[in-house]
């Protein structure tokens, strides 16, 4: 494993998926994730591009009138939304249709459809197509044969809801805000909400979220969190509560809170970890000590005395110290001249790529050319702290400041572990990143219950 | 290396939806531990981590330290911490009277509400004045205060009877009862206190951390069904972090 280069940007929020405001719904626009999310395409109105002949929307998308005989099957006639239901991120998706007119036959059916069904069909009736139907309450899934009774009949004046919920992927509908219970499972694809009738002067009007819905999706979407919630705190952790312990003194030994960590180990009993690694702890904290208070010629001398292969193999680390000691020298007002000469001596050759890369060559410990950080850039960033006579309020002036002392410092306590072959993170924050990777490619897979929690639910 | 933001994982092509037929992903481990290196954990939210951690176990120095070592306030209202603390303090030392007396001035109710809890705290003074050779008192007390309870409830007198039990041996030590002499026993008040003016305060009795590690426990448990990926064992990640090294 290569060492994590600890970015030089201002601190970035623990959790990959920014959680969404706590106070903010879970659903909007028919789409619930607890996660601050934006679909670039989730569905909004029907297509006009996307029906059969018979149908005519209107109200942007939202009114879908049929105007043909109604008499025979062929006569049926569907109609798609624009976008799709997003294939991942989501945990529920849910739509209403409500009957203006049921027209002559009621024949009317609202459902969920894939991009390939033929819209001269009934929902339902086609591959790929599930729906629930008003003159029978039939549930058409993929065949137009033989429907399941499902639910009463339905027509004008009726509001119909479909929900797909990813997180125990079923598809249950409502009617006028009531859950009908399940009606289909299992379902895959990529599936776009779907309304068709065969009935004269049938009208419909949608609602995808833009309005309030009848069902209350809102309460039902809290339900499900609280399931994976609580199916979360149900999990059991080891018997030996000693894992949290260790966990918390390791981490305190990793960042080297020495006298945290020798308080925390006499109370928790844990003195014996304590006593093995302590040396190692107090040599590291001696040098990023330095750095923190911004003495860099220390700090640079005690790594070539006790940790010289930090030096030689981290060009990273070496030029974060190196740059820092510049930084710290025009802070400080150290006189124009000498902070000049200090930069051409000693910073102008990481703008050589050909030293940068024989430096590179020259040691295989060194980190993988696309892990280098951006000397240039950085370069830069640092120099134009010299063009301002209060150099905090340079553009770049957050490199003035103490935290970025506590990156520098970081990335040498980081260095250090790594060049004596050990964990380069804490047990804490390994479990933090593993937690977070997996999060990231559940909802990438399109796991519902993956878009229902965040670690800042719990932490 | 900036997050990857929503808005740009929406422009990348996600592996459709699978169905439960289709092969599982996988990650090889380099792969995996690159992703893993490219994720990066703001420090001052894991310190607030610890920090909860310290402050709802009570872990009273520890917490002081920790503060004045990165700087991460306490993070819960610092009154209750202290007189939490000092609770605990107070019985770790011997003296459950003010601990008592601490307790009613946050909330008189939480030892009334709690009969089993200030029977314990009552044994704990009990114990404290036999350790003490307080015997006369000791006596007093347990006739005054604890008899009656005792009368009440059958386990409150097993217990009474278990505490009387030290006054039988000279030699404490040989006392089959002993344990109720050891720190480990006021500890264990000191906690059942704690926890009861947490629940008071209608504060969280469990810190966060191990719901962190529940949690991960879960996601392992989902992605397994659908990738192969390195799990981490709770288990022996500690072990192999926890390992001598060289």
């Amino acid at each position: 494993m290569r060492p994590p280069i600890h970015s030089l940007h201002p601190p970035l929020p623990l959790y990959r998926f920014k959680r969404r405001s706590t106070d903010s719904p879970l659903c909007v626009n028919g789409i619930c994730t607890v996660h601050a999310a934006r679909f670039h395409m989730q569905p909004l109105a029907f297509s006009d591009d996307d029906k059969a002949d018979h149908l005519q929307c209107s109200h942007a998308g939202l009114v879908v009138t049929y105007n043909g005989p109604g008499r025979e099957e062929k006569d049926a006639a569907s109609i798609r939304t624009h976008q799709p239901i997003p294939t991942y991120g989501i945990a529920l998706y849910y739509f209403e249709i409500s009957i203006v007119d049921q027209g002559d036959t009621g024949r009317i059916g609202v459902g969920l459809c894939d991009r390939k069904v033929r819209l001269g069909k009934m929902p339902g009736w086609e591959t790929g197509s599930y729906a629930y139907h008003g003159d029978d309450g039939l549930l058409f899934r993929q065949t137009g044969i033989a429907g399941n009774p499902y639910g009463p009949k339905y027509g004008t004046d009726d509001i119909i809801g479909c929900c797909w919920n990813l997180v125990d992927n079923i598809v249950f509908f409502t009617r006028n805000g009531k859950s009908l219970g399940p009606a289909f499972t299992n379902l895959t694809g990529t599936l776009y909400p779907t309304v068709g009738m065969q009935s004269m002067n049938g009208r419909i009007s949608a609602n995808f979220g833009t309005k309030p819905f009848a069902f209350d999706i809102e309460r039902y979407a809290h339900q499900q969190r609280d399931k994976i919630l609580a199916a979360i705190m149900f999990k059991p952790l080891p018997q030996d509560y000693t894992i949290l312990t260790d966990t918390v003194l390791m981490y305190l030994m990793h960042n080297g809170y020495s006298r945290t960590a020798a308080a925390f180990a006499k109370d928790a009993g844990r003195e014996q970890i304590y006593q093995r690694e302590r040396d190692s702890m107090l040599r590291r904290q001696a040098v990023c000590d330095k750095v923190l208070s911004g003495d860099i010629d220390a700090a640079i001398s005690d790594l070539e005395k006790q940790f010289p292969q930090v030096l030689r193999s981290q060009l990273n680390v070496r030029f974060l110290l190196l740059t820092q000691k510049f930084i710290e020298m025009i802070v400080s007002g150290a006189s124009l001249e000498d902070t000049v000469e200090y930069g051409r001596r000693e910073l102008s050759v990481f703008r050589d790529k050909e030293y940068i890369k024989s430096a590179q060559e020259s040691d295989d410990s060194l980190p993988r050319a696309d892990k280098m950080l951006p000397y240039a850039d950085v370069l830069r960033d640092v120099y134009l702290l010299l063009a301002y006579g209060n150099p905090a309020e340079s553009p770049t002036g957050h490199l003035t400041k103490q935290s970025r002392r506590e990156v520098v410092a970081d990335n040498v306590n980081s260095a250090i572990l790594a060049s004596q072959g050990r964990p380069m993170r804490s047990l804490l924050e390994r479990f933090i990143c593993q937690n977070e990777n997996i999060l990231k490619h559940l909802m990438l897979m399109g796991n519902g219950p993956a878009a229902l929690v965040s670690a800042q639910d719990l932490l | 290396m900036q997050p990857i933001s929503f808005s740009l994982i929406t422009t990348i092509q996600p592996p459709p939806r699978m169905s439960n037929e289709e092969k599982k992903t996988v990650f090889t481990e380099d792969e995996w531990e690159a992703q893993l290196a490219d994720m990066p954990v703001n420090k001052s939210e894991m310190n607030k981590l610890i920090m909860n951690y310290l402050v709802i176990e009570g872990y009273k120095e520890a917490a002081e330290k920790f503060q004045q070592e990165c700087g991460t306030p306490p993070g819960i209202d610092l009154p209750s911490i202290s007189d939490r603390m000092a609770t605990r303090v107070a019985i770790q030392r011997g003296d459950v009277q003010s601990a008592i007396e601490r307790a009613n001035d946050l909330n008189p109710l939480i030892l009334d509400e709690n009969p089993q809890l200030f029977f314990h705290l009552q044994q704990q003074k009990l114990i404290e004045l036999i350790r003490n050779g307080d015997i006369e008192a000791a006596l007093a007390f347990a006739e005054k205060e604890l008899a009656p309870r005792g009368e009440e409830n059958p386990q409150f007198l097993t217990e009474l009877e278990r505490t009387m039990a030290l006054l039988a041996f000279e030699d404490k030590s040989k006392c089959p009862v002993a344990d109720l002499l050891e720190p480990a026993q006021r500890q264990k008040t000191a906690s059942e206190l704690n926890a009861a003016i947490l629940t008071s305060q209608c504060q969280e009795k469990e810190p966060k951390l191990p719901s962190l590690l529940k949690m991960l426990l879960w996601t392992q448990e989902q992605l397994k069904e659908k990738a192969q990926f390195p799990e981490m064992d709770i288990e022996k990640a500690i072990l192999r972090s926890s390992k001598p090294s060289s």
